[in-house]
């Protein structure tokens, strides 16, 4: 019977280790899922805007219900404290999946936030940050859709706008590039309408400040220049009417030109795509028509593209992380010398539009 | 609940011996530990992202180690101890042998309080230490004193259990921008050696193949796994930076302070959402075989000095080990202490090339004075 204590002794231990901390439930806490901060009454003082679903006692599904909490703090960690101080359940902020900040906040700087969210351990790094433009209080507390909460809704926003024409973004790619030499973060930007909220632009910025922006419009490109992808739409008048790109797979590839004295980047992108809307467009589809096509497109990219480069150069920021590029391709990386050549540096963007289908009608 | 071997001397019968395969599993469980989970850091403020060239280095460094202690032992037919006492005298000998016990319980001692720490900084800030260590400590009390076999078979178990850990490196390094690690060498051969003497700190462990050497089977056929161990840990380690530098860039990993863990914190399941919580729960299993081997080997090395069971010895330092665990606390002092132990464990190393040296030189003069 030895062996059998010996057993017991050992498995009671395991349990005895669970046993060493308080135990919270989960009906009995309040999770906050998305937090606004906007710039407070006074200088220096954040409003900070939390929703709390609320879920009902009963079983039978209802509508999902939101509690909205605002305060006036001092701080990012000061507001955890005075939204505890107005909530009748312990603050829980381990699903915090979207974080947003007003144009006027992140245009002062949010480096301070920045620190908070990299230091705590309870949050998720596939966070989502945004700016909004306007108040972060208004977006938060108006309803969009009767079935889902705020920040279910907004994350599932911006998670397929990452999907299609936006730059992939999380908490913990804005600290990569914000930490990173040579490249600097950018976030999307959400802007209410009138019943409705949509991703609206870009921001850029430097170090913890919104320098710039990018509408819409132009968010194929930079999305283009960064990263590869194999979704997303971009529309362009031609001839008469409208053509509608459908991208199916496009590469980017940077290369490191000139001297190391006097250092250029070659950025090339390759575009596979089809189009799907030809509105307007007297002409049947041919070879010749699709040469056309792609040209349009080469040139819109090739502008857009180059208007993008001298905005960011202008700004001084390097959002698509060129200067992260180049030190991994030079010995003895010289960081300052790279930021004062960076405005006068010859940064070629060149394009291959590849149209290979026009749907099923011709 | 004894089955320590009561034995005195360096003949140890059969039903305590393990077999050479095993040896695999001790040197790879004592080998990664605590430190894997945030040894990043501390390369790259050495060496930037040119780090991975240490690991590797390193690894060489500890395949040489590995052959110099099976020259030592087969030579020295025993157990540090024993060569020590060869080598030294009873006295001085002795003396020597307990510091190593000493650092051996410094290794246990080090590898609780930063486990700990993880706990209560990742998981649970509240943690009650003094109950938590208590039970711990309990465990540990149980498995060493069923003897080197029951630990084997803890170190085995750890092993299994920890290596689905691994499969996760795959969600960082889809998030990862693998151009960080092109190999763009820009520190000195210098600064990487000092990366390298860095890594080597968390690859602490093979130097237990001094005490544990008499209780393998055909310690011959035991010198190949040996190796394989230490080749595995460098891979292991290897990996595991390349990942994080992929993941992180150089100024972000310079702030994070547990590399490893951090990269934990993107896995997400449908089932559950912050995996670091499973991977922490899951480390206890990887480090319960070092603090085992630690104390064990602690013990062990005491017996074999003092005319004392080693059940009382075992005792003794749980008993002792049990106040400092429980009363150190703060990112400080337990960083100090794994300071401490990095650079006792570095000399150990480094003093290990020296006894062999002092020990053909023993006996070559024996040998003449026999004559």
């Amino acid at each position: 019977m030895k062996i059998k204590w010996n057993v017991l002794v050992l498995f009671s231990t395991f349990l005895l280790l669970t046993g060493c901390m308080p135990s919270k439930s989960v009906e009995e806490s309040a999770i906050v899922q998305i937090s606004g901060y906007d710039r407070g009454g006074e200088k220096g003082r954040i409003k900070g805007t939390v929703s709390i679903p609320q879920y009902g006692k009963s079983e039978k599904k209802t509508a999902a219900s939101e509690l909205y909490l605002t305060v006036d703090a001092n701080s990012i960690k000061d507001v955890e404290k005075e939204i505890q101080k107005q909530s009748s359940k312990p603050i829980s902020i381990g699903k915090l999946a979207v974080t947003l900040y007003s144009m006027e906040l992140a245009k002062e700087g949010i480096s301070d936030v920045i620190d908070v969210l990299s230091r705590d351990a309870r949050l998720s790094r596939n966070m989502y940050l945004a700016v909004v433009d306007g108040q972060t209080q208004d977006l938060i507390e108006n309803g969009y859709t009767q079935d889902e909460t705020t920040s279910k809704h907004l994350q599932g926003l911006i998670e397929n706008n990452v999907h299609h024409n936006f730059p992939s973004t999380s908490l913990h790619e804005f600290l990569y590039a914000y930490f990173a030499i040579g490249m600097d973060p950018y976030l999307p930007i959400l802007s209410k309408k009138e019943t409705f909220v949509e991703v609206s632009g870009i921001a850029f910025f430097d170090k913890g400040k919104v320098v710039t922006t990018l509408s819409d419009a132009k968010v194929f490109t930079f999305k283009m220049m960064k990263e590869n992808f194999s979704r997303g739409m971009q529309d362009l008048p031609f001839q008469d009417g409208t053509i509608m790109l459908d991208n199916i797979g496009s590469t980017v590839d940077y290369k490191l030109t000139g001297t190391p004295e006097n250092p250029g980047v070659d950025i090339h992108v390759k575009l596979e795509s089809e189009v799907n809307e030809m509105v307007g467009v007297e002409e049947k589809p041919s070879p010749k028509l699709a040469k056309e096509m792609e040209d349009a497109f080469v040139e819109y990219f090739k502008t857009n593209a180059g208007e993008m480069i001298e905005l960011f150069k202008k700004e001084g920021i390097d959002p698509l992380g060129l200067g992260h590029f180049a030190k991994t391709r030079t010995r003895h990386f010289d960081e300052k010398r790279w930021e004062d050549l960076y405005p006068d540096m010859d940064i070629q963007f060149t394009v291959d539009v590849e149209i290979t289908e026009y749907g099923i009608f011709s | 609940m004894n089955k320590l071997n009561e034995n005195q001397g360096l003949n140890i019968s059969e039903n305590y011996l393990v077999s050479p395969f095993y040896v695999f599993f001790i040197i790879f469980t004592m080998q990664v530990g605590i430190g894997i989970l945030g040894f990043e850091r501390y390369l790259v403020e050495k060496a930037g992202f040119d780090a991975w060239i240490s690991v590797l280095t390193a690894g060489v460094f500890l395949h040489i180690l590995v052959w110099i202690m099976y020259r030592l032992l087969q030579n020295g037919g025993g157990d540090i101890v024993h060569i020590h006492k060869q080598v030294f005298g009873k006295y001085i000998g002795g003396f020597l042998s307990l510091l190593f016990a000493a650092y051996a319980l410094l290794l246990s001692f080090d590898v609780m309080i930063t486990f700990i720490e993880v706990i209560k900084v990742w998981m649970f800030p509240g943690l009650q230490v003094w109950i938590f260590s208590f039970v711990m400590i309990g465990l540990v009390y149980y498995i060493v004193s069923g003897g080197f076999r029951v630990i084997t078979g803890i170190a085995l178990i750890s092993v299994v259990i920890g290596l689905p850990i691994l499969l996760l490196k795959f969600f960082p390094i889809q998030a990862g921008h693998t151009m960080n690690i092109y190999p763009n060498i820009n520190h000195s051969p210098g600064q990487i050696l000092a990366a390298a003497k860095q890594s080597a700190l968390s690859f602490l462990g093979l130097e237990f193949l001094l005490i544990f050497y008499p209780f393998i089977k055909n310690p011959d056929k035991s010198k190949k796994w040996a190796h394989f161990a230490v080749f595995y840990t460098t891979m292991l380690y290897f990996i595991s930076v390349l990942v994080t530098f992929v993941y992180f860039s150089e100024e972000q990993l310079k702030q994070v302070v547990w590399g490893t863990i951090s990269t934990w914190k993107i896995v997400e399941f449908p089932f559950i959402e912050r995996f670091e919580y499973v991977g922490i729960a899951m480390w206890l299993y990887v480090i319960l075989p070092n603090i085992c081997i630690g104390i064990w080997g602690a013990t062990r090395v005491m017996k074999r000095i003092f005319p004392v069971k080693q059940i009382h010895f075992l005792r003794v330092v749980c008993i002792s080990l049990f106040f400092p665990v429980a009363l150190v606390a703060g990112r400080d002092p337990i960083n100090a202490i794994n300071n401490f132990a990095g650079t006792v464990g570095y000399y150990v190393l480094l003093y290990i090339p020296v006894l062999l040296l002092l020990k053909m030189i023993s006996d070559k003069v024996r040998k003449r004075y026999e004559n």
